[in-house]
């Protein structure tokens, strides 16, 4: 296999955990809580999609829309209801309750959809195309074209828009923004419906590659990694993390073993906390003492 | 002369600490009106509760004649009352000009939708928010750094820009939280010139928090001296200067 195909493997994987990194990063930087529990609202609104689909007798489209509206509501309830109570609360007992969120999603989606798979549609007819040698997957295509539709979008939102910038200046400084007239629970709880909106499309993309079953959400790690890889601040940096992620455990499956493709990119997430901990777009820490 | 802002016996507790005691001030509207105290008097405290930073224990503030006791700031601040703080609450990875230009969202009237597709309108209007950016950028004198990071500024310049921010919502009144603390005499100098102009240009009204006597004695209209928390005295400046229970707070007894 030359390295194009590697390429080819690797960033389609990597979008996948671009654009779960950046929701991560998203919600960091509006809350200052990392949201363990967002692999789960993944499988959550992939399993909507199956629900909508088999039990409703849903078309495809119709069942899409539904997961993502509900997954929408789904996260302004967690901001709302959970979120927003205990923001005064120490940070430990905020993500802790992120796991909690996520632990109930999971074991909730194993107790009334069962352990096993479901199989998931396919969002594009399953073609190989075959570019001088390339091989690349339909399904691939697709991910990467929305992926890309997704984050030029977003970065038109906050670059150019009034929302996307009042969510920019609250992120920074909630105090100040309150002071120019943004409220800044309105921002926090956008933040919340755009990251779950997203984990709608991420859980479209996805489940079809990958197996859909409550434990799909596991795959959220690699996001982590994505963010760290990135700074965890940054979204540029969640992107190129995101990417840079997909194209090392490709290539470490082809080069040393399919089996060490994990254990290579926490190796790669663990030398990066210790001799990069700021990442490739964060800033460094410096503490004035 | 109409009162724009008036705390009423306004009273507020942290716990078992009374940081403001039963404080009244009437701010008469297009004056500077000055709140002065030794450190720990509870100035601070006033200027966040009239700004909802927190809710009073007991007592109301009302501006232009409306309750706003416990309305979150983003509220008093659509009703025409902003502030700056004491240590600058900036959006310091923002260029000077785009913390201003966020100081208008309440004011800005254009939209996602007609900003991404660059309608007419939306381009007309942002010519106009331009316009307004350099114009507060010049009333304060940073014309030069409109593209700096606001983190990057000295601090004295920090203070100034967090004025045109807090001036771009088109206030009615501003509070002003140790604008002077920190300045060197040049700039009080400037500071004053500003604050002056501001009242005569714009006939806004200045709550002032401030330490620094040149400031003050400088530019107020009307002074309020607060100690641990209550009003020991309230007059214009040069009766502020004689009272002995004003000497006596800052000298001790």
């Amino acid at each position: 296999m030359d390295i194009l195909q590697l390429i080819a493997n690797g960033i389609p994987a990597g979008v996948m955990y671009s654009l779960v990194a950046l929701c991560i990063v998203l919600i960091h930087n509006g809350t200052n809580v990392v949201h363990f529990g967002y692999g789960d609202q993944i499988t959550f609104a992939a399993y909507l999609v199956v629900i909508a689909q088999t039990l409703f007798g849903a078309p495809l489209w119709l069942a899409i829309a539904s997961s993502v509206v509900i997954s929408a509501l789904f996260g302004l309830f967690i901001y709302l209801a959970i979120l927003a109570p205990i923001r005064k609360t120490p940070l430990l007992v905020q993500v802790i309750a992120t796991l909690a969120i996520g632990t109930a999603l999971r074991e909730g989606m194993r107790a009334f959809m069962g352990p096993d798979p479901w199989p998931f549609p396919a969002l594009v007819a399953p073609r190989i195309f075959n570019l001088s040698g390339v091989f690349i997957t339909s399904a691939n295509v697709a991910a990467v074209a929305i992926a890309v539709i997704i984050t030029v979008a977003l970065f038109v939102f906050f670059k150019v828009s009034k929302y996307g910038q009042a969510i920019i200046a609250a992120c920074e400084n909630a105090k100040g923004a309150s002071i120019v007239g943004i409220s800044v629970t309105k921002v926090f709880a956008s933040i919340w419906i755009v990251a779950s909106v997203l984990a709608a499309v991420s859980a479209i993309l996805m489940a079809p590659v990958v197996t859909l079953s409550p434990d799909m959400g596991l795959i959220a790690i690699k996001g982590f990694c994505a963010a760290v890889l990135g700074g965890f601040t940054s979204l540029p940096g969640a992107i190129v993390g995101g990417i840079l992620l997909g194209l090392i455990e490709t290539t470490a499956g082809y080069y040393i073993s399919t089996a060490a493709k994990d254990v290579v990119a926490y190796g790669v997430l663990i030398a990066v906390v210790i001799f990069m901990p700021q990442g490739l777009f964060g800033k460094a820490q410096l503490k004035k003492v | 002369m109409t009162i724009q802002l008036s705390l009423h016996d306004v009273t507020v507790r942290f716990g078992g600490l009374t940081a403001v005691n039963k404080v009244s001030i009437d701010v008469s509207k297009g004056t500077i009106h000055s709140l002065i105290g030794p450190n720990g008097a509870g100035k601070t405290t006033v200027i966040n509760t009239v700004t909802g930073v927190y809710p009073p224990t007991s007592g109301d503030v009302l501006f232009d004649g409306k309750s706003i006791a416990g309305t979150p700031p983003e509220r008093i601040c659509a009703l025409g009352l902003t502030r700056t703080f004491q240590n600058t609450e900036l959006f310091g990875d923002m260029s000077v000009a785009d913390n201003v230009r966020l100081g208008m969202h309440r004011i800005a009237p254009y939209g996602v939708l007609s900003a991404a597709l660059q309608l007419p309108t939306a381009r007309h209007a942002e010519r106009r928010i331009s316009e307004r950016v350099a114009e507060l950028l010049d009333l304060v004198g940073l014309s030069d750094q409109r593209a700096t990071e606001a983190q990057f500024l000295p601090f004295a310049k920090m203070r100034r820009l967090e004025l045109a921010r807090a001036l771009a919502a088109e206030p009615t009144m501003l509070l002003l939280d140790e604008p002077a603390a920190g300045l060197r005499a040049g700039e009080v100098d400037e500071l004053n010139g500003l604050l002056r102009m501001l009242k005569d240009r714009f006939g806004m009204t200045i709550l002032l928090v401030d330490h620094v006597m040149p400031v003050v004695m400088g530019v107020s209209d009307r002074i309020t001296v607060v100690n641990f928390g209550q009003k020991i005295a309230e007059g214009e400046p040069q009766d502020i200067r004689k009272d002995p229970a004003v000497i006596a707070a800052y000298l001790g007894h």
